[in-house]
Formats: C-alpha cells, sequence, structure tokens
C-alpha cells in the first residue's frame, strides 16, 4: 500500500470512530435533538470525543517523533515518564489551587512537567542511545513521578484528592467538558505544528547525525523542535486526561512498514491512527458493564503491554 | 463471657452507666455528645470536633480527640467503646481482645431506625432519659397531599443514593421523589451525568462547595451540563453536617428539601 491510500483509510476510520463515539454513551444509543439531548450531545459527548482524538492524535504523533529522534522504536511518551511528569506537573498546578488564578495553569503545568521529562531523556540518551539505558530511565523517571503525583494527592485538604490518582494514572475522557477542550486545544495545536514541521529532519535523521548536517539540517535545532514540540501536545493531552500509556508505541509501530520505514512520513499516520485508536478504547469503556466506568489506560494498557513485551523479544539481541 | 454477662447486668438496673466511654466513630460521637452527660465523655474522635464536618463541634470542644487507633483508646481506660460498622475492623476486634465492650452502631437505613439508634445508645450507656428526650423531640412531618416534586442527590464523582438508604428514606418523608431509586439505582451508586439529564429531575441537591483544595471530584459538579439545565432556583444544598451520619441532624436535612420542595411548587 502506497502513502496516500493509506491515509485515506486512517482517515475513513478516523471519521468512523468519531461517529460511534458521539453515539455512545449511558444515555443510550444515539441521540435525539429534543431539548435535553441537544444539552448531552452537546455539552458531553461532543467534548468527550474531541479530547478523545486530539489526545490520541498527540500520543501517536508525539511518540514516532520520539522514536524518530532518539533512533529506537520503543521511545514512547508513557514507557519514558514523559506523561508521567506531565500528570505531576498537571496535578501540581491543580491541587495546589493555581488554576483558579492562572487561566491555562493547567496545561503550563503538564507542558512543564513533560519538558523536564523530555529533557532529561534526551541528555540521557546523548551519552548512551542503547535501548536498555532509556527503558530504565523510564522506569526510574516513571516510579519517581508517581510516587510525588501520589505525595501530591495525599497533601491535599479534599478528602476526594487522594483516590484521583487512579485518573491520573490510568486516564479518562468521561464527563470532560468544553472547558477542557479550550484548555488544551492551543498548546496542542503548536506541539503538532512543531512535530510535523520536524518530519523532513527526522527522515534525514536515520541515516546519521552526518548526513542531517550534511544536507543542511540543523540538528540542535531539529531536537529543539521535537523536545518542545513532545512537551506542548503530551503536556497539554495529559493535562487533561491523565496518563494514557502505549498509543504511541502501538501505532507506529503497526504504521511503520507501510511507510518505508521513513521516520518523516510516519507522523502523520500516527497522529491519525491514535486518535483513531483511542477513540474506539473510549467506545469500548462506555460499552463494557463494569460498575464504574473504566478507565481508557487499562485498555491501552492490555492490548500495549503485550505488545511491549513482544517488541522487547524481538530486540533481545540489541540489548545485550 | 463473663465481662459481657455483666455489662448484661449492669444494663438491667437502673442506678448503673458506663463513666469512661470512648468513642471512634463520628456517628457514634454525635449521638453521644446529645445523650450523655459530658463527664462520662473520655474522648471523642477528631472529627466530631471540626466545625466543617460537624455540628457538635461545639459541644466537643473540651474533649480531647482521637484517631481511633486501639493504642489511644486504651489509654483512657474506657469501660465502653463506641464504634461504627464502617470502623476498622482490625482496631475493633484488637479492643475486644483486650477485653473492652464495644459497642458497633450499624448506619441507619431509614429516620426509623435513626431513633433506635438513639434509643440504642440510650440502653448501652444507661442514659435512657435523655436518650428518650432527643428521640421525642423528632417527629417525621405529615404527607401533605401536594403534587410530589421528582429530585436526585447529585454528590462529588457522580454518586448519587438510591434505595434503602437513609437519604432516600430522607427523601421520601421529605415529600420528593428520588429519581435515581425509580432507575434502580440501590445504596450509593454512580449516576452517570448523562442519565441524570435524561431523567431531568425537578430538584438537585448537591453537597456543598468542598471546603479544602480543588478535586476533580468536586470539579465535576461545575460542568456546564449542569449549568445549563439547573438554575440556582432548582438547587439545593444540603451540608453534610446533616447527614452524613444517620443521627439526629438528619431531619434537619428532611426539612431543607421539603421547604426547597415547597419552592418548586410553586
Amino acid at each position: 500500500m502506497s502513502h496516500a491510500p493509506m491515509l485515506v483509510c486512517l482517515m475513513t476510520l478516523l471519521v468512523a470512530t468519531c461517529m460511534l463515539s458521539l453515539l455512545v454513551g449511558p444515555a443510550g444509543f444515539g441521540w435525539s435533538m429534543a431539548e435535553v439531548g441537544e444539552t448531552i450531545f452537546y455539552e458531553i459527548r461532543v467534548p468527550r470525543a474531541l479530547i478523545a482524538g486530539t489526545v490520541g492524535a498527540s500520543l501517536g504523533l508525539a511518540g514516532a517523533a520520539m522514536q524518530g529522534l532518539l533512533r529506537n522504536p520503543l521511545a514512547e511518551p508513557g514507557v519514558v515518564g514523559v506523561s508521567g511528569c506531565a500528570g505531576l506537573g498537571a496535578v501540581l498546578v491543580f491541587y495546589s489551587g493555581l488554576t483558579s488564578e492562572v487561566t491555562m495553569g493547567l496545561p503550563l503545568g503538564g507542558m512543564l512537567g513533560a519538558l523536564v521529562a523530555v529533557w532529561l531523556l534526551y541528555r540521557l540518551s546523548d551519552r548512551s542511545s542503547s535501548t536498555l539505558s532509556l527503558i530504565l530511565a523510564g522506569v526510574a523517571i516513571n516510579a519517581l513521578a508517581g510516587a510525588l503525583t501520589s505525595l501530591a494527592l495525599n497533601l491535599s485538604s479534599n478528602p476526594f484528592a487522594a483516590y484521583e490518582i487512579v485518573f491520573w494514572l490510568m486516564g479518562s475522557f468521561a464527563d470532560r467538558s468544553m472547558d477542557h477542550v479550550w484548555l488544551s486545544v492551543g498548546p496542542v495545536l503548536i506541539g503538532w505544528l512543531l512535530l510535523l514541521r520536524s518530519s523532513k529532519g527526522l527522515t534525514a535523521l536515520s541515516l546519521g547525525e552526518e548526513t542531517t548536517i550534511s544536507l543542511g539540517i540543523d540538528v540542535a535545532r531539529l531536537r529543539l523542535q521535537v523536545i518542545l514540540g513532545t512537551a506542548f501536545c503530551v503536556g497539554a493531552a495529559v493535562s487533561v486526561s491523565g496518563m494514557i500509556g502505549f498509543i504511541g508505541l502501538v501505532v507506529p509501530h503497526l504504521l511503520r512498514p507501510w511507510v518505508g520505514h521513513e521516520p518523516g512520513r510516519l507522523l502523520v499516520p500516527s497522529a491519525l491512527g491514535g486518535a483513531s485508536l483511542a477513540l474506539l478504547a473510549d467506545v469500548l469503556v462506555r460499552i463494557i458493564p463494569t460498575q464504574v466506568e473504566l478507565k481508557i489506560g487499562v485498555l491501552t494498557a492490555l492490548i500495549g503491554a503485550p505488545f511491549f513485551l513482544s517488541l522487547l523479544r524481538s530486540m533481545r539481541k540489541e540489548l545485550v | 463471657m463473663l465481662p459481657r454477662f455483666f455489662i448484661l447486668l449492669m444494663l438491667a438496673s437502673p442506678v448503673w452507666a458506663a463513666e469512661r466511654i470512648v468513642s471512634i466513630n463520628q456517628c457514634a460521637d454525635e449521638l453521644l455528645l446529645n445523650i450523655v452527660p459530658h463527664k462520662y465523655l473520655k474522648s471523642v474522635t477528631h472529627f466530631v470536633k471540626d466545625p466543617a464536618v460537624s455540628w457538635d463541634a461545639e459541644l466537643a470542644a473540651a474533649i480531647p480527640g482521637n484517631s481511633g487507633r486501639a493504642e489511644e483508646v486504651m489509654a483512657y481506660a474506657p469501660d465502653l467503646v463506641f464504634a461504627g460498622d464502617f470502623s476498622a475492623r482490625s482496631t475493633v476486634s484488637m479492643l475486644r481482645n483486650l477485653g473492652i465492650e464495644v459497642v458497633e452502631l450499624a448506619h441507619p437505613r431509614s429516620l426509623d431506625e435513626v431513633i433506635d439508634l438513639i434509643r440504642q445508645v440510650g440502653e448501652a450507656t444507661g442514659s435512657r432519659t435523655s436518650a428518650d428526650a432527643l428521640a421525642h423531640g423528632l417527629r417525621k412531618p405529615v404527607a401533605s397531599g401536594e403534587r410530589v416534586v421528582t429530585a436526585a442527590v447529585y454528590q462529588p464523582n457522580g454518586f448519587t443514593t438510591g434505595r434503602d438508604s437513609l437519604v432516600d428514606d430522607v427523601l421520601r418523608v421529605a415529600g420528593v421523589r428520588n429519581v435515581a431509586s425509580e432507575r434502580g439505582l440501590s445504596s450509593y451508586a454512580r449516576y452517570p451525568m448523562e442519565l441524570l439529564l435524561l431523567d431531568q429531575p425537578e430538584l438537585l441537591i448537591l453537597d456543598p462547595q468542598s471546603q479544602g483544595g480543588p478535586s476533580l471530584a468536586h470539579q465535576l459538579l461545575q460542568h456546564p451540563a449542569l449549568d445549563e439545565v439547573y438554575s440556582t432556583s432548582s438547587r439545593i444544598e444540603i451540608p453534610p453536617q446533616a447527614w452524613a451520619c444517620g443521627t439526629h441532624h438528619v431531619f434537619a436535612a428532611v426539612e431543607m428539601i421539603r421547604s426547597a420542595a415547597r419552592g418548586r411548587r410553586l
């Protein structure tokens, strides 16, 4: 399959999953435009689908870009701790009450957290590009971010806060409102723009740093672009949805063969695929009959973690 | 067996009264503070001393607080300990193993059970007269025969209270129909916002805004969809002090909801 038909397929999938997401909900399949049906549609289902789509796209896109920059197929915002730090940043801002004073505080907190993590990882992989050290760094960053998030929530004077660790670690699009859409959309779009503009550079980088320089591409600028782009879109996404793992790992990996393993050409398909996967998983959590709605990160981990293990297995030689 | 036998014996005689009472449950605190002479109350929970969650904070001001751990309780050398049925199992069994009489108060599921609970506390402590006096002052309003208003309780995190619960009985006695119960939800259950909007109760019963820091659980109550459908006149806030525990205070919640429902009928 060449590039264009694949994009058409992914677009169709995105439209289909988006429609499905708008049709499904506790109030029943479909919707009526009479009275309260309109409120349910515009105030509950539309923001939910919009957030699922933009968050999924951000995670897919950032996953593909990070894999290109670090030249490592296991680099994924969740696995390496970028989402974890974004969550920590958002938690610190939200529960300290800063969000009531700084309108954009929530996504800013997420972006700052994500930036710290990407920068740390980048510094680390600069010295040693081994997959093992990247994964181990991810384990450490995730553990630290998780512990600090839990600590921050337990220090809150609101008795509900401590239980909200589930939202931040497992993610959810349930009952998010248009307010959350407006909060996240700006930084997310800036992040997408930065990442998409790095596409040529990332393809060049897959041929080695020297080749990239000889092509007249400023490598330092490229890095900064990917780091900032990831921090913007992942940080803002996590701040409104919590951490949702593995989307950025599974989607680029599945699509890589279709773009001839060119990292630059993987970006747009990964964004479209990520959005579709998030929307689909979000439809499933509403259909699966659990007492309290399942967190979406549970589903993506159920799909993603075995996937991650099989990837590790196939890379065993490289790891040692 | 022996200590229990003695207690029974002592309960039977009207002269006896527990003299070193410790409570590790806020709901028990509220009843004890209003029934038992305070000189016999050696310790109550920290919660009941906090005006943000208790209307009895002032009554409890002079009594030492505890966090419900066995060690703290033992330090007061109590002859009677009150716990709730949600109190830590390990603490209760530890105290029993140490030979202390523990009365566990069940969470009432109706206003009649609240009255029973008040009498139970009076019996156990030997303060029957004041318990009877407290119970006597509580009257369920008589059904007025007016149109019944529909209502739903909507709590942080989108939870509601349905059938077989004290809150459901409070709503019924206050003269409103609980739409969550009619939907088949029972006791404390999740009530998705989409369903709440679909059911369109005329009266939305909420918790007051959190006294503590922000939380996602409370943020949900500010969802724009709720603002669109429910004006301030169709909302009522019932403070947790009134009905988080099933004590005499719950009758205040009945009155608040009754008058709010009256307002909706006009």
